[in-house]
């Protein structure tokens, strides 16, 4: 792994990223976007005034074919590109700390993690009908030192990975008694 | 009325559509190139050996090329 590396005897626990639901939402804009080309027409004839100018909109003509494919083509890619950064985001735990992985941009990329040892307070939240069913919520990971909040939003069936979190922090040592 | 033969504007000056669309269509090509292999080293860099990373690249490749063709069979 490049952006951080295994201490010895560390492990990965579990790789989780945001629900598949919210990246299928995230895809609406780009079939809306592909679509647009077949709703235009029909929308023209809609309005008396641009309703000639509907004729123009003749897929089957070379040049317009062109234009499609090319329109496609960007939508396409446009898509893809959010695969990869639905894909390259990602909490990793191990049992040892918990890293999160913000790829926000290409070559724009933050890794940051909170060891388990420093964890105080593990909470999750689902709100919502769709949430509720499908198991997306958050997960708020407070902890002492300077990062003291850690939030993953999204995440699927969010009491698993605090019962796996929970799991892993280390107790307190007892204290010294006289 | 008459019925007068559609003109959608009166350009002053004579553009060849044909032009305009090969013109885009580099440019847009040159924009995939760039963005496929950056999305690529991205994929290749970050995605831990992931077993998607090569079925993801190659679903985008075939469809990406199936659409470049589609819009070459517009321009011949």
């Amino acid at each position: 792994m490049r952006e951080f590396e295994l201490e010895p005897g560390e492990h990965v626990v579990r790789q989780t990223r945001k629900h598949w639901f919210l990246f299928v939402v995230g895809l609406i804009p780009y079939v809306i976007l592909a679509l647009l080309p077949a709703l235009i027409a029909p929308l023209m004839r809609l309005a008396p005034p641009l309703a000639p100018y509907a004729l123009l909109l003749d897929f089957t003509a070379p040049l317009l074919r062109a234009t499609l494919g090319l329109w496609l083509l960007l939508v396409w890619t446009a898509a893809w590109g959010a695969l990869t950064r639905y894909y390259l985001n990602a909490w990793i735990l191990t049992n040892q700390r918990i890293v999160e992985i913000k790829q926000r941009r290409y070559f724009n990329r933050e890794v940051s993690s909170v060891l388990l040892d420093r964890v105080q307070d593990v909470t999750t939240d689902v709100r919502g009908v769709i949430p509720s069913l499908l198991g997306i919520g958050s997960i708020k990971v407070q902890s002492a030192g300077a990062m003291n909040e850690f939030h993953m939003f999204g995440i699927p069936h969010p009491e698993e990975m605090r019962d796996l979190i929970l799991k892993y922090v280390p107790e307190e040592p007892p204290e010294a008694g006289i | 009325m008459s019925a007068q033969p559609l003109q959608l504007f009166d350009f002053p000056i004579t553009i060849d559509p044909h032009t305009v669309i090969v013109t885009f269509f580099l440019l847009v090509v040159l924009y995939w190139v760039i963005y496929t292999i950056v999305a690529i080293y991205h994929w290749l860099s970050y995605s831990h050996r992931s077993a998607i990373i090569f079925p993801a690249i190659g679903v985008h490749l075939i469809v990406s090329f199936l659409l470049v063709g589609y819009a070459i069979t517009g321009l011949l």
